[in-house]
């Protein structure tokens, strides 16, 4: 009997253990202060895949654990999630990155409903990104808008120029999309430097920080004895706001979207003959893409209380990008991982300032030589949870019915 | 000579007259080349139509026509008395013309299951919002969809049903063709056109493929379907009537002995006599 029971701990608290130990090496690749923590991280986890590749079994079988306790994996997810503001108490910088990783990640989602769902190159992500962070700084700025208006605002308005800017985009493919959104990035780049009421090339000053019903996010987090730096507040906000998207964005993959998507994505004549109205959904996607994108940018704003022109350059048009294919197209997780990966890393780089680009573009063409399809790759769409679902809400009462029988008695 | 010849049949009392399917004049032309050349052809309810000619007789493109993938330069087709004429093709397949290709076009990374339920694309009702809040009504939609495809793959290869979630990619050749023809199928279009089903297959496998159409025949209460085919054993074993195009023109029609028996067709595809 006790043996039993200590066998059905051991699958949660292994599942656990590993859990504890991926996020202290990630807690410790950002907080140890050397730069060889990098090369030993690097060699170690090698190492490991190394093993589990000459081995698969041992792979598998921490696959099967992980699918066995799906409910433990998310607690220790959620609960390690909430504790990294405690893990950076005394590196507020760390923790500013991490936010920014966050940023991108709901970014990167936004572009991955674009590039990696179907198929469409936008390399416009930071003209949008600019367009989401200006229109919150304005409104907040010009119309002493509350942060928690400007944001959406910032998406909606993001969303709308998209379905504005589709009417030059919606007829080209492939590398000419890809040409046409590089044009797009420029003009707005260009306009917001040009134009006075965007500040110029000065950009916009002094935009409130996020506060809501009174409480400022610029106060230090106090939880009972400990005090947390105020970064913690936006961290944990945004916290929230980025699983929102990544559940959006998972749910849509899991569905007749997603579906849709991927077979214009792979094969537009057959979407076309199958009834889809390729035009229709390239709009939508691009309009819903650009809005969380827009989303982030308008956090952004009120994250830093400062916009200029230069932040929205090409090249965050192509980080975001390399986010999405070095992460895993149409793969909610692997974009996540991008991002981290790939925002903090350069940040974790500065330190040898002179060869930071040279080393971090070597760590790149390494790992698409490795990992072709980017760290988790495309995987096959697999209804069997919905249809799971379906069954078991056949052998369930409706809460209506419930309601229906009470009134009845 | 007889412009029309199928009105003309008409008149003879040689073709049904209920017909679910039928084109007028059906013309297109790439700058000079004209791809085809006033073509009238009808089909009724629940016929199989052949439709043969050499390579390049423009019988791929009458298909890509009536699908709505090009424009006609002059005619007009019509399904169940509608004009398609100008209409876009995803338009086309929602009036219920399903079509499958020559080259097998599978996307070969999704699962056969995803490859199959675009089908039914238009009929579902779950879009944005439901899959976003409210998961069950999909849920039960999904379900219900995918016994449907699943059916249909016992109709064809019973093993289909026990690798559905695996990608398309792994698929033998017959059983892509079946897998393209099941999307064709689930959303129950009126008119089933098939680009040379046939194509890179042994003879066993042309074999069942014959047996595959019959049976979905048999399935749909007879499905109209045009067939393109090189084939002759396939088209002598399973259509009723054949029609043969030649330089984008139609040369003959009838059943396929008389058809066979054609001059004008044997010289389109052997030559003419010395």
């Amino acid at each position: 009997m006790a043996k039993e029971k200590r066998k059905s701990l051991m699958g949660p608290v292994s599942v656990l253990a590993l859990e504890a130990i991926v996020y202290g090496l990630f807690v410790a690749l950002l907080l140890v202060p050397t730069i060889w923590i990098i090369a030993a991280e690097v060699a170690l986890v090698g190492g490991i895949v190394f093993y589990l590749w000459r081995r698969p079994s041992s792979g598998k079988r921490i696959g099967e654990l992980f699918n066995a306790h799906k409910k433990t994996v998310w607690v220790g997810i959620i609960v390690l999630i909430l504790t990294t503001p405690f893990c950076m108490a005394y590196s507020p910088y760390w923790l500013f990155i991490i936010i920014t990783a966050g940023l991108f990640t709901i970014a990167a989602l936004g572009l991955n409903l674009q590039l990696g769902s179907t198929g469409m190159v936008n390399l416009a992500g930071a003209a949008f990104y600019a367009i989401g962070a200006y229109t919150a700084g304005l409104l907040a700025l010009n119309w002493s808008w509350p942060p928690w208006l400007t944001i959406p605002a910032g998406a909606v308005v993001a969303g709308l120029f998209s379905i504005l800017l589709f009417i030059p985009i919606f007829k080209t493919t492939g590398s000419y999309l890809a040409l046409v959104t590089i044009a797009l990035q420029f003009m707005v780049v260009i306009l917001l430097d040009n134009q006075e009421w965007t500040g110029g090339p000065q950009g916009l000053r002094n935009i409130p920080l996020f506060s809501i019903g009174g409480y400022s996010f610029t106060a230090n987090l106090r939880i009972g004895p400990l005090e947390l730096p105020f970064y913690a507040n936006f961290y944990y906000l945004l916290v929230l706001i980025a699983a929102a998207v990544a559940i959006v964005c998972h749910r849509l993959y899991q569905s007749w979207v997603g579906l849709t998507l991927s077979i214009i994505r792979d094969d537009e004549i057959v979407a076309k003959t199958s009834g889809v109205s390729v035009v229709r959904w390239k709009m939508t996607t691009f309009a819903l893409g650009n809005c969380f994108i827009g989303l982030a940018g308008a956090f952004y704003s009120h994250l830093v209380g400062f916009i200029s022109p230069p932040t929205f350059s090409f090249e965050r048009s192509l980080l975001l990008a390399s986010i999405v294919i070095l992460g895993g197209m149409d793969n909610v997780m692997g974009i996540i991982f991008g991002a981290l990966l790939l925002i903090i890393l350069p940040e974790k780089l500065r330190v040898i300032s002179d060869y930071r680009f040279l080393i971090y573009g070597i760590v790149l063409v390494i790992m698409l030589i490795l990992r072709p399809k980017g760290l988790f790759p495309f995987k096959v769409r697999d209804f069997a949870d919905l249809v799971g679902m379906a069954r078991k809400k056949k052998g369930k009462v409706p809460w209506t019915r419930i309601l229906q029988r009470r009134v009845r008695s | 000579m007889d412009t029309n010849p199928s009105a003309a049949g008409e008149i003879l009392g040689l073709v049904p007259v209920d017909r679910v399917f039928w084109t007028d004049n059906l013309s297109i032309s790439f700058g000079g080349l004209v791809a085809v050349e006033r073509v009238n052809m009808q089909v009724s309810y629940g016929e199989i139509l052949g439709l043969i000619g050499p390579n390049g007789s423009g019988k791929t493109t009458f298909f890509n026509i009536i699908t709505g993938l090009y424009t006609p330069s002059e005619g007009d087709f019509f399904l169940e008395g509608d004009s398609l004429l100008g209409k876009p093709p995803h338009m086309i397949a929602r009036k219920g013309i399903a079509r499958t290709f020559q080259m097998s076009r599978l996307c070969l990374d999704l699962s056969i299951l995803d490859n199959v339920l675009i089908g039914i694309h238009y009929r579902q009702k779950s879009w944005l919002l439901d899959s976003i809040l409210r998961r069950r009504r999909l849920a039960s939609e999904v379900a219900g969809v995918r016994e449907k495809a699943l059916q249909l793959f016992r109709v064809f290869n019973k093993e289909l049903v026990d690798h559905a979630g695996e990608p398309a990619g792994s698929l033998p050749l017959i059983d892509r063709r079946r897998v393209e023809i099941c999307r064709a199928m689930l959303g129950e279009p009126k008119l089933l056109l098939l680009d040379e089903p046939s194509a890179g297959m042994n003879p066993e496998e042309k074999e069942e493929l014959m047996k595959d159409i019959r049976t979905i025949q048999g399935a749909s209460n007879g499905i109209s379907t045009i067939i393109i085919e090189h084939d002759m054993a396939v088209i002598k074993s399973i259509t009723e009537r054949v029609i043969a195009l030649n330089y984008g023109c139609r040369i003959a029609e009838g059943t396929f002995d008389k058809v066979s028996r054609d001059p004008e067709l044997r010289e389109a595809y052997l030559g003419k006599q010395v």
